[in-house]
């Protein structure tokens, strides 16, 4: 009976929420079906070009190799932000230090830095791997540190009880208990490289969804540029999506222990 | 001004200056390429010489500008609506899930659009900006709204409150806090949107004035002025915060740090 409830809710939400999306569609199509501007094509020659150009020979030859360019920076800024954040955090003089430094970086927009790698790499994908990682590693370091420092002090106490080599208490105590943390960081770092990824496709590139999308508009195919925004649309929520699918079962115990505590 | 400030003041400007040193020293002993990097003391000059010139405060203002209004109307919209759907459960579930896709969109893919549509102009810029803040923000207030305390909202109900003035008294305060941190987190994004824009498809600004100084090979001021665009993204990211504290330090979460 309660099972019924919750599914009847459900149903009643996923209405609820589907409707105006719907609408919205039907709208578009109808008002743009004899469309003769040029920002905005009739929907079904959208429709047809995305088809045409996305499923799926554009997705192998412009999305795939950008969405690699995309994991290799996010990579790099990954594990070199956790490192650097360990490192920085196992000594807190320094990092005092330099923190006014770091914050300069983490706060400057990124895509600023894009022609100085331009003019040191040239255009092409290792300048978009650089400019990516450079600017993804910042909230991931400032995520780790402050996930370290604001673990809790009983922590570290019994893991030095307990004699566990500092690597193991690093590793299996600390890093993990600032775990939801740097996952915020990480998540953060998604969004800027995608953004990132684009731009420096943009500014700097012969191939790859940004160039893609801009060289359209530059040769007034806006029907390619609207399905290549489409697709992009797409990816980028794909992405985010799976991050989270990740970040829930990675992160089980966390939001298991905050739920228990909530109802405690 | 206290020790303990000062004392971080110096170490910032201590370390500041010593990653200059160490710029000009990786230039001297050629690590940093001569063809695509300056030296420090190039740079710092190259800015100098531009902070002379009426064209670069042109250039700061009309960054700002485009990041402000963008912001301005961008939050406006997004309170506006937040608040409304945040007091209707079925207005809420409408738009919740189709809000909650377009935050995801990343605006930069509507770039060549706005382009299209706008021109390299500034009100390109402020279209993009705004589009970005509209959904955060309006996340933001619409949960606010609905975390708003039962016994306060029956309380209103009670005094038989106006609707304008329940929307000023209630519902606006208790969603603040909220909209402060949607508008804190937006905020960052839109400053790398506005640079983005400008560096890709003109309009002016900072963004734009990079972009030039790399076209003509001017690679001294180009670093120049990413170090003045570091700083407005210094003086959005701390200075946001700093705002919120000031602006509501009546509420809870803000006192909460105090202590």
């Amino acid at each position: 009976m309660f099972a019924n409830l919750r599914f009847g809710r459900m149903v009643r939400n996923l209405l609820l929420g589907l409707w105006l999306p719907v609408v919205l569609f039907v709208i578009w199509w109808f008002t743009s079906k004899d469309s003769k501007t040029i920002f905005f094509p009739p929907l079904h020659t959208i429709l047809t070009r995305f088809h045409q150009l996305w499923i799926f020979e554009n997705t192998k030859s412009q999305m795939v190799p950008s969405l690699e360019h995309l994991l290799w920076g996010l990579l790099i800024a990954g594990v070199g932000g956790i490192l650097l954040g360990v490192i920085l955090w196992s000594l807190p003089a320094v990092n005092a230090t330099i923190a006014p430094l770091y914050n300069f970086f983490r706060a400057l927009p990124a895509p600023a830095l894009i022609p100085g790698f331009i003019a040191i790499l040239g255009i092409g994908a290792k300048m978009e791997i650089a400019v990516i990682a450079t600017g993804c590693i910042w909230p991931v370091l400032h995520s780790t540190v402050d996930g370290l420092s604001g673990a809790d002090r009983l922590l570290q106490e019994t893991s030095q009880v307990y004699q566990l080599s500092r690597p193991r208490m690093i590793y299996s105590v600390m890093l993990r208990s600032a775990s939801p943390q740097i996952a915020a960081g990480l998540r953060s770092a998604l969004q800027s490289g995608i953004i990132l990824m684009v731009v420096s496709e943009m500014l700097g590139a012969t191939s790859g969804i940004g160039y893609f999308i801009l060289n359209a508009q530059q040769q007034y195919s806006t029907a390619d540029m609207w399905s290549g925004m489409i697709a992009l649309g797409i990816v980028g929520t794909l992405l985010n999506l799976i991050f989270l699918a990740v970040e829930r079962q990675a992160l089980k115990w966390f939001y298991g222990a905050r739920a228990a505590e909530r109802t405690a | 001004m206290s020790p303990k400030v000062l004392l971080v003041a110096v170490r910032g400007v201590v370390v500041i200056v010593a990653a200059l040193a160490l710029w000009q020293v990786l230039y001297a002993t050629k690590v940093l390429d001569h063809d695509s990097f300056p030296s420090a003391t190039q740079a710092l000059r190259a800015l100098g010489t531009a902070v002379g010139t009426s064209d670069f405060w042109t250039e700061v203002t009309t960054t700002l500008k485009a990041w402000a209004l963008g912001l301005l109307i961008g939050t406006v919209i997004g309170i506006t609506i937040g608040c409304l759907t945040g007091l209707n459960e079925i207005a809420y579930r409408s738009l919740n899930l189709l809000v909650e896709f377009l935050k995801t969109v990343p605006v930069v893919a509507a770039l060549p659009l706005a382009i299209l549509m706008f021109g390299t102009t500034l009100k390109m810029n402020i279209v993009l900006v705004a589009f970005c803040i509209t959904w955060p923000v309006l996340i933001q207030a619409a949960y606010g709204v609905r975390s708003i305390e039962p016994v306060v909202r029956d309380t209103a109900t009670v005094f038989r409150m106006r609707p304008l003035d329940r929307l000023f008294h209630v519902v606006l305060p208790s969603a603040a806090p909220y909209i402060a941190t949607g508008m804190r987190l937006a905020s960052t994004g839109a400053l790398v949107l506005v640079v983005a824009a400008q560096l890709i498809g003109g309009g002016g600004g900072l963004g734009y004035a990079i972009s030039v100084a790399q076209n003509q090979n001017l690679l001294p001021k180009m670093y120049g002025l990413v170090l003045v665009v570091g700083i407005l993204g210094v003086l959005v990211t701390f200075g946001f915060g700093r705002l919120e504290r000031l602006t509501l330090h009546w509420h809870e979460s803000q006192r909460a740090k105090v202590v």
